[in-house]
């Protein structure tokens, strides 16, 4: 006879359902999607060390990675913590991000500035979405509003130094970006489902 | 007893040909010149993801193909979905609260344990299923997993046998039922077992972590064990494939959970994917052990799980070709870099 030791108000009630004891589906994939883009980032910065280490822009890059090695660690625990599927891709993420943060470093360094300032704005317009989507319930979502606002801020930051350091000097800036914008949200949209 | 022949084949085939290779390919590690294993463990490790993502792009549409058969077969009579549901609640809003628990038989009263006071106020759906389906599982042995068996359960607990409707995939939707519970069951107890454990710093192997889990997981089969290759059967109908696998995953994404795994990689996916392999290959020795307390399936068990830490260890052993591979990486670059005069400013 099936007579469960624990009774049965410990359990959750719903029955059958996907997440019975997870994250709602729109947690689940914000989180997912953002620990994918953290990661990248951080790859993104690796690479532009990698080649513009010791130049003179060098230094205000690492600067800019030492923060996107703190999101990805905070992005690792929350994770771990709202126990969120990670995306399948991380690989094709991380060969991804480094070359095109070598690729555009190779370039020079206003290149990889450009880079930076394409980047950080498609990240900040959907960390903005996500804002909007979690302010629904801003109770039950404090946790994940106060970090993501405070990384939304921080991307800002990024953005605002890339302009200063003369990204639109960049040749070819327009498409450039454009072609980097649109490689972002593409990454983005396959890692909220895969 | 020998055991049949399709078990017997798995173990043989699928098992111990995957130990073997594995077995080969250390001792081919082992005996090699360094630098010829760190290339050859990198080769390993690229076609491992060359495989792995090509098995996601063969299992992805075929999933996706299952999933639209399975909402297919729904939707082709929703009509009769409905119909049952709107019957249902009439009746709900006729009858009185007489009809409650008076009718029940002794056993299956104590078995079911609702509440009195709580009974016909908390109306949604899915408590009446929940309620339908408790009441159904002691009839699984003589009904088997059937509509029948819903019908006789919702008779016990006072519904009228015709709510069989109120589940569209019948049979199906009682195992996915008892599956998810016995999930949430024994989640629970790791839950339990963990913050025990953590409040006594003393932490399991995971090793041993995840064999208890298991066999806890596996014993609860054991009142419906003569029925159970039925439920199997049913499980992996093209309607109800996707479901059970969710199942399987969350069973599995559970007890690593618990084991205290904290990947945020690949890795993760190929530690589910191990242990939902090694309890469902268990779970076919399980159907045909005749030992006493089942002792071969537990032997059987503890043997997999042996492999799986053996093949583990031989992909962490890679993890030191992976640096290798970074230097040269790192080298090649900076010598590129040198070549085309990137380095002025040093």
């Amino acid at each position: 006879m099936f007579n469960p030791r624990i009774p049965s108000q410990v359990l959750p009630k719903v029955v059958g359902r996907r997440f019975q004891h997870r994250v709602s589906k729109e947690v689940d994939s914000i989180i997912r999607v953002d620990h994918a883009g953290e990661f990248g980032a951080d790859r993104i910065y690796a690479g532009q060390i990698a080649v513009l280490g010791n130049s003179v822009v060098g230094p205000k890059i690492a600067e800019m990675w030492e923060q996107e090695k703190v999101h990805k660690a905070k992005f690792d625990e929350l994770i771990n913590k709202y126990r969120v599927r990670p995306t399948a891709l991380l690989p094709i993420w991380n060969i991804a991000g480094f070359a095109l943060g070598a690729g555009s470093a190779l370039l020079g360094p206003k290149a990889a500035m450009a880079c930076t300032v394409a980047v950080e704005s498609v990240i900040v317009e959907h960390y903005n979405d996500q804002l909007r989507t979690l302010m629904s319930d801003p109770e039950k979502n404090k946790e994940l509003l106060e970090v993501i606002k405070k990384f939304r801020d921080d991307e800002q930051e990024h953005h605002d130094t890339g302009l200063e350091h003369g990204a639109e000097e960049a040749p070819f800036y327009r498409l450039f970006s454009d072609v980097i914008k649109l490689g972002c949200k593409t990454a983005i949209s396959i890692s909220k489902v895969i | 007893m020998r055991p049949p022949f399709f078990i017997r084949l798995v173990d043989e085939l699928i098992v111990n040909s995957v130990i073997r290779v594995a077995c080969t390919i250390r001792a081919l590690f082992f005996n090699l010149n360094c630098t010829v294993i760190d290339s050859l463990v990198l080769i390993s490790k690229v076609s491992y993801y060359v495989i792995f993502y090509f098995q996601i792009a063969v299992e992805v549409p075929r999933m996706a193909s299952r999933i639209c058969l399975g909402v297919l077969s729904f939707s082709k009579n929703p009509h009769n979905v409905n119909f049952c549901r709107g019957s249902f609640v009439l009746f709900q809003r006729n009858s009185s609260q007489a009809v409650a628990h008076n009718d029940c038989s002794p056993g299956v009263k104590d078995l079911v344990e609702l509440p009195k006071s709580e009974s016909f106020q908390s109306n949604t759906d899915e408590e009446i299923q929940e309620k339908i389906f408790k009441a159904a599982l002691p009839f699984v042995n003589t009904h088997g997993w059937s509509k029948s068996a819903i019908t006789a359960g919702a008779e016990a607990v006072g519904y009228p046998g015709i709510v069989h409707g109120m589940f569209p995939r019948g049979g199906a939707n009682l195992v996915e039922y008892f599956y998810s519970t016995c999930n949430r069951e024994l989640a629970l107890k790791m839950k339990l077992e963990t913050e025990g454990a953590a409040a006594e710093n003393k932490k399991k192997d995971p090793q041993v972590f995840v064999a208890e889990a298991i066999e806890a997981r596996l014993r609860m089969i054991i009142p419906y064990l003569p029925k159970w290759p039925q439920a199997l059967a049913i499980m992996a109908l093209p309607p109800n494939a996707p479901h059970s696998i969710q199942n399987l995953m969350m069973l599995a994404d559970d007890i690593c959970y618990y084991s205290g795994d904290r990947s945020v990689d690949v890795t993760w996916y190929a530690k589910r994917l191990g242990v939902g392999s090694i309890y469902k290959v268990t779970e076919l020795y399980f159907l045909q052990d005749t030992s006493p307390d089942y002792q071969n399936t537990w032997h059987f068990l503890n043997r997999r799980i042996e492999d799986a830490v053996q093949l583990h260890t031989v992909l962490m052993k890679s993890e030191s070709a992976s640096t290798l591979a970074k230097d040269v990486a790192n080298v090649t670059f900076t010598t590129v870099r040198n070549m085309l005069g990137l380095n002025w400013n040093r």
